[in-house]
């Protein structure tokens, strides 16, 4: 049983708006996955849902000439995992969309409402992080553009100020061949929150990204910079660098998920193979080239 | 808060008057009888509430009435043609697939959106397709091998 | 003769209706004037009830009634009453109900529960087996030394926090370890769990002017249910019927009585008006029965062949705030405590304690899934240590015929041996030694008999209708088990008929015939032979009438597809269809009358415990043995455990229905595969902490091993066909097999469930290298 919200849908996105500045305890609702949860257990108590599904560009996700993807925030996850399948460089996207919840969940939760609600687990931010994405906010009088990385500012806190919304997300064309992973440890193998995330991000010019879910209060990009060799030729040595580089970041916690312990072991873990997974397509890209 | 709203369930149409906080899954169930659509949580966890809203499987204990408003919704009593049981469903029958049957009309839907997408799936795929509806009594076995036979009548062995 | 029904794989009868989304479970139940019910819950795991101020809500437009503990004093319990319906004077866990609201809708009774003013004084909690068993210990009942209970069945320590205290003393223990070479003493551990029926509980209930009262359960027992209400509030049981329609799953977790006496009490308050409570998932987590703790304490005396000499076993049980049902978990491990081997000497103290956490209960294999968790490692453990074969080890231990179990019991009709050798072979043990990398296989066996009193009794009912057809009627509750088809085709088998023409019903207690309980996997044993015997009844008398119609002796005819004929194919013949009313004479007359024909079960001469040495010829009407077999992959770096493999294999005595068999084995691993790996109520301060699937996690279809079935037939003397129960037990022996073949993958034993990846890397690091 919910609260007795009204159910808004706005005629445009300044229509959204200036709604939202108008109504300090509406909420934006995309795919209800998350904010119906909460508000069945009386944690969220909306006094409107301000449904932005049908605005121009919502569901939307396309390439743009300069060979960017622009993602219309209330996009479905697996919307997101059938159009960037295939598409090099986006992998760890495709496969944070794909280990979100069940199928039924990811053909209603949208790529924004996992971001807004800014859970330190939330799967698509690692990956967003490293894909260096930039998020469109529309405001009642503006509109700004902000890298991922600025969002996230403490578990359930974002950087949007009041009336703001998530537009869109815009991902940057990678360079090529530019390989990305993201790997999640839960407890079962399917349907469930992260106990660590990871995704990692290499770019052909030596260039390494690393972000991490759920073992921090936000998403985190955990290392950005140049590595002394190409991705193709890493060594074991320059791998446990990078390892504990990242590991240096981590201020994971105890939860009913997982031991803080667990999860600081479970980054360098996953780091490994995701950097393993990494080079193998890279060599694999590089030979079909 | 109420709006008016119109959608088709099971083809049909239906115009109806609705709270705006009020639950696709309450219309289906206490408005519509349709009380082969079940509640296992409340919480978008168990799949067994799962029905088809334009083609595509979602939780209706997390989708709002007024949200179908000029959509499709289909649900498990749609499934057959009145009292004849659909290849999927006899497939569910006839392989064990159903236990206590709880879980059973959310997995059909479940099952159903994967066929109707990709008419031969890999087990894997079949097991992925489901994993987001708990079944306690199977073991999901049965059911992973039910919809294979509804999927591939001509290789039936399998 | 050959069997033409039993013994082939039908398909469910209630599939079709199943699949079509037209079956009907409680909450698909709608009456006019219904009214729906909330409970308010104690938010303290022990605490003093000071005041209960419930004007407010009582006052609110809509509501109905709102009754709490100062307003209805009835109590419940199947063995031992402990249990009020509402928190009386004190509340002893989080979750108990303190109150509930009938309200017009479900808004309104949640509004009004906040109007509930309660307020507390919190008592010392006992929120752990140490606490509880300390010295001074606060307790958690007082009065338990004034409680009904069973007498020289169930033994309370008056002025303790210990609800029963079973024993066996068999041999001489201390003899036993001296003649050892070896003693091997380990703890085990089993946390509590939900049972998780993908149903919620719900109840309806309604008293109509004449003050009968109708109940609507989605329970396992409507007997049950029947007569603890009639107990709790003075009713005859006649005045009460319970019906019961399709259950979504049970597990245990809806035997006994659970909300129903909230219902009842509310529908008496508002009466003639129906009520009607739906359990949110969270309430199943936290304010129904959960599987009861365990802390076993073994102590293993054996050769150094590998021969168990002796043992002794320490199982603490948390029985949670109220042991009502527990009490018997308790005694039925005491006497199961030697597993399925041949041990001379055993002591063994079974405990059921009571902490301020959830109830505990039944729960599939009722105290043998926690039990085997122990025994099956710890042979495995001496198995290890002697460098033994761990199939070896335990076909020299299995019983047998002629072996006696823990009571003194000499067991016949064992056909353990087999099932250990077939599910070896199915699993390939003896390829244990090729092993890749960080796989491995273990083995584990179980046994298990239905832990009923006695007395517990079935009926069944069939009658004849004018198409031929038949009606059985009986009162055990299709929980998904299948027990419906299976009874179908015994009356099939015995009347001649074909499954078409078999109709069977839900119960409902004022037309369909006695059950006991829908539990302990015994409904195609007990209520089996029931409808055997009442199928029987009625051919009798249809093959009495058939005689003088076709001038026959009766046992010159047989009865196929309907048609009663003689067996040499000679001569006329008639059907069932021109006998159900009766028979029609030449004259025009009648003779006879429609048929019917009845039947009853109480399994013969079980006998009670010896008080103090548990010894008896008879303590359960038959043991049911099998052994399951696990492969795993374990993950050193992550600590993960992928089960690969299980096999499974029991000896059902007869496999009366091969697909629905094959479904409860295979539903049996999964329940124990998701039990091993991840199950577990996490409390803190006794509040259950993930009391939802997002923390509560079960086995999804991404986890299916693949499943090795194989079933021995050793016939049961007195199970229909042969047949015995086993439906609880295909879960038993998961856990255990899948922490053996962790310890053969990569050496580490995980002595407590569940078996986490925190628990196999740390197990890893602490070991020497």
């Amino acid at each position: 049983m919910f609260n007795k919200f009204d159910y808004v849908v706005p005629t445009s996105w300044a229509d959204a708006c200036s709604f939202m500045a108008s109504h300090p305890t509406a909420m934006i609702y995309a795919g209800g996955t998350d904010i119906l949860v909460r508000c069945r257990e009386g944690r969220l108590l909306p006094s409107h849902l301000v449904d932005i599904k049908g605005l121009p560009g919502a569901t939307a996700i396309a390439q743009a000439e300069d060979g960017s993807i622009v993602i219309g925030a209330a996009t479905p996850l697996n919307a997101i995992e059938r159009f960037l399948k295939g598409k090099a460089g986006y992998e760890a996207l495709v496969q944070a969309a794909h280990v979100v919840g069940s199928w039924q969940i990811r053909n209603r939760a949208s790529v924004g409402g996992n971001i807004c609600n800014a859970s330190p687990a939330a799967d698509t931010a690692p990956a967003l992080l490293v894909l260096e994405a930039t998020l469109r906010l529309v405001g009642p009088s503006d509109e700004r553009i902000l890298p991922v990385g600025e969002f996230f500012l403490a578990p359930g806190k974002t950087a949007l100020l009041p009336g703001e919304i998530l537009r869109s997300i815009v991902l940057p064309a990678p360079a090529e061949p530019t390989v990305s992973i993201y790997l999640k440890a839960a407890r079962t193998k399917a349907v469930d929150l992260a106990q660590v995330g990871v995704a990692l991000l290499m770019l052909p010019d030596k260039n390494v990204r690393v972000a991490l879910g759920a073992v921090a209060p936000v998403p985190l990009l955990a290392w950005s910079g140049r590595q002394s060799a190409p991705p193709a030729n890493w060594t074991t040595e320059e791998t446990e660098r990078l390892v504990s580089v990242v590991e240096q970041m981590v201020a994971p916690i105890t939860d009913l998920r997982a031991t803080a312990d667990y999860r600081r072991h479970m980054v360098g873990v996953l780091l490994r193979r995701a950097v393993g997974q990494a080079t193998l397509l890279h060599q694999e890209r590089g030979e079909g080239r | 808060m109420q709006r008016k709203i119109a959608f088709t369930v099971n083809q049909q149409q239906v115009e109806i008057v609705v709270d705006t906080f009020e639950r696709l899954i309450d219309v289906l169930r206490e408005r519509l009888d349709l009380t082969g659509t079940k509640e296992g949580c409340g919480g978008g966890e168990c799949g067994a509430c799962t029905v088809l809203l334009d083609g595509e499987s979602i939780n209706s204990c997390l989708v709002l009435a007024v949200e179908v408003d000029g959509k499709a919704v289909r649900t498990v009593e749609g499934l057959s043609n009145y009292l004849e049981l659909d290849k999927l469903q006899q497939a569910f029958v006839n392989e064990g697939a159903i236990q206590c049957g709880f879980c059973t009309p959310g997995m059909l839907m479940s099952a159903r959106a994967l066929l109707d997408k990709n008419n031969e799936p890999t087990v894997a795929e079949i097991r992925e397709a489901i994993s987001g509806n708990l079944c306690r009594c199977t073991g999901y076995e049965r059911i992973v091998v039910a919809v294979s036979k509804a999927a591939r009548p001509a290789s039936a062995k399998a | 003769m050959e069997n033409t029904v039993v013994g082939k794989s039908y398909p469910r009868l209630d599939g079709p209706v199943k699949a079509l989304g037209a079956a009907k479970y409680v909450a698909d139940l709608k009456m006019p004037n219904m009214l729906h019910v909330k409970v308010l819950r104690s938010p303290h795991p022990h605490a003093r009830i000071v005041r209960i101020d419930s004007s407010k809500a009582a006052a609110l437009p809509g509501v109905r009634a709102v009754l709490s503990g100062q307003d209805c004093q009835a109590m419940l319990g199947l063995y031992l009453i402990d249990r009020p319906i509402f928190a009386i004077d004190k509340v002893r866990f989080v979750g108990e109900p303190v109150a509930a609201v009938a309200a017009t809708n479900l808004r309104l009774a949640a509004q009004a529960l906040a109007l509930i003013a309660v307020e507390y004084e919190l008592l010392p909690p006992v929120l752990d087996l140490a606490t509880a068993l300390a010295k001074d210990a606060p307790l958690v009942h007082e009065k338990l030394h004034e409680y009904a209970h069973i007498h020289n069945v169930f033994f309370p320590v008056p002025h303790t926090n210990i609800s029963n205290h079973s024993k066996i003393r068999k041999g001489d223990v201390n003899l036993g370890f001296s003649q050892s070479d070896y003693i091997y003493e380990a703890t085990y551990r089993v946390p509590q769990m939900q049972h998780v029926p993908i149903e919620a509980h719900g109840a309806v209930a309604q008293m109509d002017m004449t003050g009968k009262v109708t109940i609507w359960s989605g329970c396992q027992s409507p007997n049950a249910v029947r007569k603890l209400a009639a107990v709790a509030f003075n009713l005859p049981e006649g005045r009460i019927r319970v019906i019961t329609p399709q259950v979504g799953g049970g597990f245990g977790g809806k035997a006994g009585i659970g909300i129903e006496g909230m219902v009842m009490a509310l529908a008496m308050r508002v009466a003639p008006y129906p009520v009607r409570l739906i359990l949110e998932r969270e309430e199943v987590f936290c304010g129904t029965a959960v599987r009861q703790g365990l802390q076993a304490t073994i102590k293993t005396g054996y050769t150094k062949e590998g021969r168990l000499l002796a043992q002794e076993a320490d199982l603490i049980w948390d029985g949670g705030a109220y042991t009502e049902y527990g009490v018997n978990i308790v005694r039925a491990a005491a006497y199961s405590s030697a597993g399925p081997y041949d041990i001379a000497h055993l002591k063994t103290d079974s405990y059921c304690v009571y902490t301020n956490t959830p109830v505990g209960g039944p729960f599939r294999g009722f105290g043998m899934g926690e039990l085997h968790w122990a025994l099956e490692q710890q042979i495995d453990v001496i198995a290890a240590k002697l460098g033994m074969d761990p199939v070896a080890i335990r076909l020299q231990n299995a019983a047998r015929d002629g072996s006696t179990n823990a009571t003194g019991e000499v067991l016949v009709g064992v056909g353990l041996d087999k099932c250990i050798n077939e599910a070896a072979r199915l699993i390939g043990m003896d390829s244990i030694s090729e092993k890749k990398l960080h796989h491995g296989k273990g083995l584990a066996c179980m046994v298990k008999g239905p832990s009923t009193p006695g007395t517990a009794a079935s009926s069944a009912f069939i009658k004849v209708n004018e198409d031929g057809s038949i009606n059985v009627t009986i009162s055990s509750a299709e929980i998904g088990q299948g027990m419906q088809t299976v009874m179908a085709q015994i009356a099939a088998e015995e009347l001649g008929l074909p499954m078409e023409m078999v109709h069977i019903n839900t119960p409902d207690t004022d037309y369909s015939p006695y059950e006991w309980q829908t539990v302990a996997s015994r409904i195609t044993y007990s209520t089996g032979n029931a409808v055997q015997r009442a199928a029987r009844e009625a051919r009798g008398k249809l093959l009495a009438m058939a005689s003088e119609k076709l001038e026959s002796p009766p046992e010159s005819l047989t009865i196929v597809r309907g048609v009663i004929a003689r067996r040499d194919g000679i001569g006329p013949t008639t059907s069932i269809k021109e006998l159900a009313l009766g028979l029609s004479l030449p004259t025009g007359a009648g003779r006879g009358g429609p048929v019917m024909g009845t039947g009853y079960f109480i399994p013969d001469g079980i006998h009670g415990m010896d008080p103090e040495t548990g010894q008896t010829p008879k303590v359960t009407s038959h043991w049911t043995f099998g052994a399951q077999a696990a492969e795993v992959a374990v993950d050193v770096e992550t600590g993960k455990v992928n089960v690969l493999r299980v096999s499974a294999v029991y000896d059902t005595g007869f496999v009366l229905n091969p697909l629905l068999a094959l479904g409860q084995v295979e539903g049996g691993i999964m329940q124990g595969l998701s039990v091993a790996l991840y199950e577990e109520l996490q409390l803190s301060q006794g509040q259950v902490k993930n009391p939802s699937f997002v923390d509560y996690k079960i086995a999804t279809a991404a986890e299916l091993p693949e499943m090795l079935v194989g079933f021995v037939e050793t016939p049961l003397d007195d199970g229909p066909y042969g047949a015995r129960g086993f439906g609880e037990h295909t879960m038993v022996p998961t856990a255990p097999a899948i922490a053996n073949a962790i310890f053969n993958a990569v050496g580490v034993r995980i002595v407590d469930l569940p078996i986490t990846p925190e628990k196999v890397l740390a197990a890893l690091r602490a070991k020497p290298k």
